[in-house]
């Protein structure tokens, strides 16, 4: 019972952070219009930047959290005139292809110029390794139940943005028919910059928990995560955000209970397996697309 | 392997199967000749096979689903088949194979095969078929309505990018004498985009005159700037998506030249007939 317990505590504090992602993916897709496959990628350099302040300032979290969250939010609008001239073209695809190029970028800088290529480890001040409840064998840390809060707190004020504001109601109607939106007096180009701000705060905050429940990074984790964050979207159904958080949460657990079962990365073919399954047997996903 | 990609591509689906398909056709070929003793065309035959096999069947599925559902599909598939072979003892684990044949006519046999899938893909291009890919490109569902099985079609195209790819990956195990799954991965997927996207995805010439030049950075420069050759590759394809997303060499490019040897072989030709009437 422990056992099971501890898997359901690890798996729902990984379902949040890959909820964050696969939400600020879909809002990327829906509203910018962008393919965003280095989004992972800028959540990583963000948890990179976290840890060059934690070095810089002596370990002071009150500067490194919301330099996460400032890096996340800048890299974010960073990449918003690259992508600029595609979108206006509606060519979604080729988005793709550039946001390949800025993954190769990003992880070439994370994985050869800063700290000479070497992962870098969080301090327990801020992973909060110390249990904070024990049942058994079942541990919940302080890093988890942050991860866990922070996330459901952040997806939830999001859908409260999108479902009960007026910006929100235009980002939903962008989302759903950009030309429509642009002849209703919508201003498609600042709505398209709030989605990469929000986009990018969400990767702030993902950053964030992901130290706090990894404990480490390194190069390559961009790529990983953006798997993961593929297997949620393709799950759910490309651009629906609220499939997504489901998709998410069964995701994590499923990572989690195969971790106490299946030996070595064995366990990361639980995402790709996820994607090839629905992949053919509900092509639009699980929840359909772009609700 | 840049045409794999750009042979599907054409039809609008941005596709990955040739890197995880080239990873099969070349581990599978050099598992058969170095342990199992079989005959190198033998090996080479059934490595093509296979990895049409290893794309054909996610193609049923792949030839119904949006473009971007292929590509996240196709990159799940290549980090399936990495795992796959990583965790199979008897295909070396992450070591990989060591000590492949080498084989002598391999060089003139890939000068023989490039042209041969050239010549296809020429042939495709200019043919009904290729029209069709054409519009499908443009607009899926005007192509459908026109009667062009997009279906079918796509499992066709997904297929024979598939062979070429386990074509490619016996090549490549048997011309480096040994293969490691690391290499079939990212870095290789941004160079096939680089190779495909800069130089000009709308026809099959700029992958071929581009490749060249691109693969020469890891080879010829000095050591220092090949370091960074993933950069490169990255910028690259940032500026040319941004610059020119069609890529450096599209169809306006061929026609101009077309029409400018034309010229020139035309005038060449009076020149010659007015100096025999002379």
């Amino acid at each position: 019972m422990d056992f099971v317990l501890a898997r359901v505590i690890n798996g729902i504090a990984m379902g949040s952070i890959y909820a964050l992602l696969a939400t600020g993916f879909n809002l990327l897709l829906l509203v910018g219009g962008v393919f965003q496959f280095a989004y992972p990628h800028v959540v990583v350099l963000s948890m990179y930047l976290c840890w060059m302040v934690l070095q810089a300032t002596g370990g002071n979290l009150a500067l490194a959290i919301p330099a996460a969250i400032g890096s996340g939010i800048g890299l974010s609008l960073f990449t918003e005139p690259l992508f600029r001239p595609l979108t206006k073209r509606g060519a979604i695809v080729a988005t793709f292809v550039l946001s390949l190029g800025i993954t190769i970028v990003f992880t070439d800088v994370m994985g050869r110029q800063i700290h000479r290529g070497v992962p870098i480890g969080f301090p327990t001040t801020l992973t909060g390794k110390e249990a904070l409840i024990r049942f058994g064998v079942a541990t919940l840390t302080m890093g988890q139940l942050a991860t866990i809060l922070g996330s459901v707190g952040a997806v939830v004020g999001l859908l409260y943005f999108l479902y009960r504001t007026k910006r929100g109601r235009a980002f939903r109607a962008m989302g759903q028919n950009p030309s429509a939106a642009r002849l209703l007096g919508i201003p498609t180009l600042r709505t398209r910059i709030y989605s990469y701000l929000i986009s990018g705060l969400l990767g702030g905050i993902s950053a964030v928990f992901l130290a706090m429940t990894l404990g480490a990074a390194a190069g390559p984790l961009g790529s990983l995560l953006a798997i993961k964050m593929f297997a949620v979207a393709v799950f759910a159904g490309l651009g629906n955000i609220r499939g997504g958080l489901i998709a998410a949460i069964i995701l994590g657990l499923a990572e989690s209970f195969a971790i106490g079962y299946i030996p070595g990365d064995w366990v990361n073919v639980i995402a790709f397996g996820m994607i090839m399954g629905v992949v053919m047997w509900k092509p639009e996903g699980l929840f359909g697309l772009r609700a | 392997m840049s045409w794999g990609i750009y042979l599907v591509y054409r039809a609008g689906q941005l596709y990955n199967g040739p890197v995880y398909a080239m990873a099969i056709g070349g581990y599978f070929s050099a598992y058969v000749v170095r342990d199992l003793g079989w005959p190198f065309g033998l090996a080479l035959i059934a490595a093509v096979g296979i990895g049409a096999l290893a794309t054909f069947v996610p193609a049923l599925g792949l030839g119904r689903v949006p473009a971007f559902t292929t590509v996240i599909a196709t990159i799940a598939l290549i980090f399936i088949v990495q795992t796959v072979i990583r965790n199979l003892e008897f295909l070396g684990g992450t070591h990989g194979i060591f000590n492949i044949p080498k084989v002598g006519y391999l060089l003139p046999l890939m000068y023989v095969a490039l042209v041969i899938i050239g010549f296809f893909i020429y042939r495709l291009d200019h043919s009904r078929l290729g029209r069709a890919m054409e519009v499908i490109f443009v607009d899926p569902q005007a192509a459908a309505s026109l009667g062009v099985d997009l279906y079918k079609l796509r499992i066709f195209l997904q297929t024979a990018a598939g062979a070429m790819g386990a074509l490619a990956g016996v090549f490549y195990a048997f011309a480096l004498s040994s293969i490691q799954v690391q290499a079939f991965g990212f870095s290789l997927l941004l160079s096939l985009y680089c190779f495909l996207f800069v130089g000009g995805y709308t026809t099959m010439w700029g992958t071929i005159a581009f490749v060249p030049a691109l693969w020469s950075i890891s080879v010829l420069l000095p050591t220092a700037i090949a370091a960074w050759k993933d950069i490169i590759y990255g910028s690259l394809l940032i500026a040319i998506m941004i610059l020119r997303p069609e890529g450096i060499i599209d169809k306006s490019v061929i026609g101009a030249i077309s029409s400018k040897s034309q010229a020139w072989l035309g005038q060449l030709i009076t020149r010659h007939k007015f100096k025999v009437l002379k």
